[in-house]
């Protein structure tokens, strides 16, 4: 038997490209049921996903990045989206839209933020309550990624 | 004979202006065509990935009955077109609306000659039809490139709405894909009903002949085999036969006791069907979005090709006119040269 490496593949990709791609340890998605966690040898599964923060573990590798923890979770933003655990342990996310935390432009995200609660705040007949959800948990989800919470 | 070197001379000047403009565009079509490469082939990830998951679904049944995915008997077609907002790109708007003409005439030879609708990307395809009795539903002209992810959300969901309210049987998406800086080819897909996967799949083994998901499997001139695709286009085989109600009745049959015992591949979070919901609208849009990309793609290698080969006709004119400028100017000496010695032949001989 060889040595297996640690940890599983996992990869992010959004309608413009690939975001991400690493191998990790562990994954955490915002499913829209709620969070759901992953581990190497998972069963095949698919969830679909909300907006949200998307946590993930990245694989020790030989030499730890400097200044970083090793087994620190690294974080980013998606717009909602699908999560597959392949037969063949693959991990993909398939997002509407995602961001690492450097890409995020935390005075748009607030602006989106305040912009949702207005209008929740203050219900509109023609509102479109769900959307307006929507774009607030993603606001809230790139702030969190960003680290403006 | 002076006359006749300037008149040559002007010529060469005039036809150089004209190059160093063409070269310009040429410049600018192969760095828009950089970008708009990356893009297009960057998005074939999603847009594979997307279609994997989506077979996997099917071969877990969630697909059964599903009313994006059903066929029916058509009645309107709504056909988008994508085409360019600006010209000299060569033969790439002509072809495509040239390949719109067949599908169009295709349509009406199938039976019950269903109806067709338009809706148009870029300018050129709004002017072609903009004096022509096809109904146009929407055009959509100057677009950004940032924004074609937008518009590809909205057209889709559109489509998706007029197709579930019975406004719309059929939507084919027609658009020059991208194959290579040297060869893009008019291209027809079938959005919706969403095809069966195993058509989906060819999507995954990127460019190639015959890789469309709408089945033209067509060498794209050959008219006749994609008119035929066109007509034997999903006939509803299990579904329409001894009248539609029963038909469907059968398929949600069909579906309730595959949800039953049936061995799934994968865990589903939320069910099979809602998760195959969520999926399908996506799946539209997301092929619209590519087929926008790829659009852009060729139309900018196109007008490179295109631009290439007229700096070139240009460089040939200088030097064919350099040519002749040349042996006028001699001829217009040489015969200087005659009248002086014939007048000083006639000097010396007087």
């Amino acid at each position: 038997m060889t040595e297996q490496p640690v940890g599983f593949p996992f990869q992010v990709v959004s309608p413009n490209r690939v975001v991400l791609r690493e191998r990790v340890t562990s994954v955490i998605v915002p499913g829209l049921g709620g969070a759901v966690g992953f581990w190497a040898g998972h069963a095949p599964m698919l969830v679909a996903l909300g907006p949200g923060v998307v946590k993930y573990r990245p694989a020790p590798s030989g030499d730890p990045p400097s200044g970083e923890p090793r087994s620190g979770f690294r974080v980013l933003a998606v717009g909602g989206g699908f999560f597959e655990m392949s037969a063949a342990g693959e991990a993909t996310l398939l997002a509407d839209s995602a961001e690492l935390p450097e890409e995020i432009d935390v005075e748009r995200a607030r602006a989106a933020l305040e912009r949702a609660r207005r209008r929740l705040a203050r219900p509109s007949p023609e509102l479109d309550r769900t959307r307006a959800e929507t774009a607030l948990q993603r606001a809230l989800a790139r702030l969190m990624v960003a680290g403006h919470s | 004979m002076a006359q006749a070197v300037r008149d040559i001379r002007r010529r060469i000047k005039a036809i150089r202006n004209t190059q160093q403009i063409t070269r310009a565009m040429q410049m600018v079509a192969a760095a828009k065509l950089r970008k708009a490469q990356e893009l297009a082939l960057s998005a074939r990830t999603y847009t594979a990935k997307l279609s994997e998951v989506l077979e996997r679904l099917t071969e877990d049944g969630a697909h059964l009955g599903h009313p994006l995915l059903t066929p029916r008997p058509v009645r309107r077609v709504t056909l988008v077109v994508v085409t360019s907002d600006r010209g000299l790109a060569g033969s790439y708007n002509t072809n495509l609306l040239r390949r719109v003409e067949t599908v169009l005439a295709a349509l009406r030879q199938r039976p019950g000659s269903p109806g067709a609708d338009l809706v148009l990307i870029g300018r050129k395809g709004r002017d072609y039809f903009r004096r022509r009795s096809v109904p146009v539903l929407r055009a959509d002209i100057g677009v950004a490139d940032e924004e074609l992810s937008d518009l590809a959300r909205k057209i889709g969901g559109e489509l998706v709405r007029s197709f579930n309210r019975g406004l719309t049987d059929e939507v084919i998406v027609i658009y020059s894909r991208f194959v290579s800086v040297l060869q893009q080819r008019p291209d027809e897909r079938c959005l919706l009903p969403v095809a069966r996967p195993e058509r989906v799949t060819s999507l995954r083994e990127g460019p190639g002949p015959g890789t469309s998901a709408g089945g033209t499997g067509a060498d794209g001139e050959d008219l006749a085999a994609a008119a035929g695709t066109i007509l034997g286009r999903p006939e509803p085989a299990e579904t329409a036969a001894p009248g539609e109600g029963a038909g469907l009745e059968d398929v949600r049959a069909l579906a309730e006791a595959a949800e039953e015992d049936r061995d799934l591949n994968y865990i589903y979070q939320p069910e099979p069907r809602t998760v195959y919901s969520l999926l399908l609208p996506k799946f539209v849009t997301n092929q619209l979005f590519q087929a926008f990309l790829e659009a852009r793609a060729s139309e900018q290698a196109a007008r490179m090709t295109a631009m290439h080969a007229a700096t070139d006709n240009a460089q040939e004119m200088i030097e064919e006119l350099t040519l002749t400028m040349n042996r006028a100017r001699q001829a217009s000496i040489t015969q200087e040269m005659m009248e002086l010695i014939g007048g000083a032949d006639a000097l010396r001989r007087g």
